[in-house]
């Protein structure tokens, strides 16, 4: 793989490195600690979006969502998926969809014997929600179910709170139905839910579909919610669903549509990680820089006799780059171990801030931060690194290559 | 053909500015085969600088050098490493081995630059350190050494590759008396031995009687050429 000539070349840069150890370690501990901030860093922040993401579409819209074009503008209930079925059709045999669930989505008012205020009734099927949203998991308090007669709820806790409810409480929901006409119904609290999506733990009470299908009198429902293997399978879910659904009635949302401050968080978030990779990336240039420069003036001598007797410039700069690229590497292997194991464990075992729960939950996270740990993050560091060293050895290399060997030989150790 | 031929070579120091110094001022010389020249005279006059364009460590302001067919001062840096690897032996009056190689390293580098396979290096290396004497200390390190062990380290580094011609710039300079007498006498035998072409500077009397050509320079300027029988 290597020439005798290109062993002794890395021979004489680990020896260099050697004789000054003191400094390269310097600056591989520095290289190591930029990456074990840059890892955490990118995998703390996706985690937490990706769990703000998935906090907002598992119990709101989902990944995609169907509903009457105009419902989204108006929430009236007139505004129906009228045939959901032949919709669900088409959902069952796309290899995308990992689960879906029928909805209907109403504004409403609640009341108890000192409180009202405005409410977003959601019409859900407990079963069939147990293997979409999972909303079981995010009960905190009662049972996840809406009583044998179906006149049970499930409330958000900030509404809860709000109104001042507890289990067993009730409290009267007054809504329009199709007519116009308002109609109310008395509904006993069989579970609180914290889901640190906000219109659910704010503004959200769940009850049966089919007794709000009774009391308001729609047919249909006003959203079919689909959960997607993949998130980013989205726009090519949309794109094949369009024209099978074949109705100028029935529009079919991205969650990057219906959330788009979730999508340009995501963007800000990704943004900000680039920044601050950029912002490590010059830092760990300069440092290297520094170490690189020093150490080519310390040995112009050195350079001036090698090239004195037979060596080729290129060699010389060859040298030099082998020399900061086993002290930059070694940095980089040292913290994507040491980043990479952390990012591992708290992928796995989460980072626990439930101290600052409640902060969290306003923006739709939970007490524990999941990270997320992607190859990616690997190799952009790597790249990065390889740039910075490569970068950081220019000034240097061009500063030599500007004497003669004379010149060089005569420099003053 | 002349084995090496100066023309007309000037050197000017910081031309243009007040401190401009004319170190070489229209040097001619011929230089034959197996020769082995002194090129002697007070500090200043100009022994190292034509040394250095001799063997195109340094570009002369004006005038040419050819050497062995090939005019030296038309090459690029680049050629002319090449040229210097294939053709050159240094000896420094410092030393100037590389600190971080082992004396066998050092001997052999130039050698390994020029691809010349690992055996037959390892046997060049035993050969050349038996001569000078130095095939102890083969994996010392040179600051481990004294002054006349490098600078026999030094020579057997220029003579290992057997290069056409050696230049020694002042290589006693820094020897005492024995050790400089000593490497006289080895420049001498390698000479022979070897047939290289050896032209040093010095301005030791000892050193100087020595060479069977002497050199004298002043100001820039030879001004004496004496061969020896």
């Amino acid at each position: 793989m290597f020439s005798h000539t290109e062993m002794l070349y890395v021979k004489m840069a680990l020896l260099h490195i050697v004789r000054r150890k003191g400094r390269a370690a310097l600056i591989s501990i520095m290289i190591a600690i930029s990456m074990i901030g840059l890892l955490l860093m990118e995998g703390m922040y996706e985690g937490m979006m990706v769990q703000i993401t998935q906090n907002s579409i598992k119990t709101g819209s989902g990944t995609v969502s169907i509903q009457h074009k105009m419902f989204r503008s108006d929430n009236n209930i007139k505004y129906t998926i009228a045939n959901p079925y032949k919709i669900t059709a088409l959902l069952d045999s796309k290899k995308e969809v990992e689960s879906y669930v029928m909805r209907i989505n109403q504004r409403g008012l609640i009341a108890t014997a000192g409180y009202s205020q405005g409410v977003n009734v959601m019409g859900i099927d407990l079963e069939k929600e147990s293997s979409h949203a999972k909303l079981e998991n995010f009960i905190i308090k009662g049972n996840y179910n809406f009583n044998k007669n179906g006149r049970g709820a499930l409330i958000g806790y900030r509404l809860a709170k709000k109104l001042k409810v507890d289990i067993g409480k009730k409290v009267i929901v007054t809504m329009q139905d199709t007519n116009n006409e308002v109609v109310s119904v008395a509904l006993k609290i069989t579970g609180i839910l914290k889901t640190n999506n906000m219109a659910i733990d704010s503004n959200g009470l769940l009850m049966d579909i089919e007794r709000l299908r009774g009391l308001n009198g729609i047919q249909g429902v006003t959203e079919i919610s689909i959960l997607l293997h993949e998130q980013n399978d989205d726009t090519q879910l949309i794109h094949s669903l369009v024209p099978k659904i074949n109705d100028q009635n029935i529009a079919v949302y991205s969650y990057k549509e219906l959330y788009p401050s979730l999508h340009e968080g995501e963007a800000m978030m990704q943004t900000y990680s680039r920044i601050s990779s950029s912002f490590i990336f010059i830092v760990a240039t300069l440092g290297i820089f520094g170490v690189v420069l020093v150490s080519v003036f310390e040995r112009v001598r050195e350079f001036g006799i090698m090239m004195a007797i037979g060596t080729q410039f290129h060699d010389i700069a060859r040298l030099i780059i082998y020399e900061s690229l086993v002290i930059t590497m070694s940095g980089y292997i040292v913290g994507a171990l040491l980043g990479g194991g952390l990012l591992w464990y708290f992928k796995e075992f989460g980072l626990d801030l439930s101290g600052l729960s409640d902060a969290f939950a306003i923006f739709g996270m939970d007490s524990s931060i999941h990270a997320i740990l992607k190859r990616e993050y690997f190799t952009s560091a790597f790249i990065s690194v390889l740039v910075a060293t490569l970068a950081a050895t220019i000034i240097p290399i061009r500063t030599l290559k500007q004497r003669n060997p004379i010149q060089s030989i005569s420099e003053q150790p | 053909m002349n084995f090496l031929t100066v023309r007309n070579v000037k050197k000017v120091f910081n031309e243009g500015s007040e401190s401009q110094s004319n170190a070489l001022m229209g040097i001619d010389l011929s230089i034959g085969k197996e020769e082995f020249i002194v090129i002697s005279g007070p500090s200043g006059s100009g022994k190292s600088t034509l040394l250095n364009i001799i063997g195109g460590l340094d570009a002369p302001s004006e005038g040419s050098v050819e050497l062995v067919g090939t005019v030296i001062t038309a090459l690029n840096e680049n050629d002319l490493a090449l040229f210097r690897r294939e053709n050159i032996g240094f000896v420094f009056q410092a030393y100037n081995l590389i600190p971080v190689l082992t004396v066998k390293e050092n001997i052999e580098y130039v050698m390994r630059l020029m691809g010349i396979p690992q055996s037959q290096c390892d046997a060049r290396v035993l050969e050349v350190a038996r001569e000078l004497d130095i095939d102890t200390y083969l994996n010392k390190f040179p600051d481990h050494l004294s002054g006349g062990q490098q600078q026999r380290v030094a020579v057997a580094r220029a003579v290992a590759s057997k290069p056409k011609l050696i230049l020694a710039d002042e290589p006693t300079a820094n020897l005492d008396t024995a050790n400089a007498q000593k490497l006289m006498e080895l420049m001498r035998r390698l000479n022979i031995e070897e047939k290289v072409t050896i032209i040093f500077s010095s301005h030791d009397p000892m050193v100087i009687e020595k060479a069977r050509r002497s050199i004298v320079l002043r100001d820039g300027k030879i001004i004496e050429d004496t061969v020896r029988s």
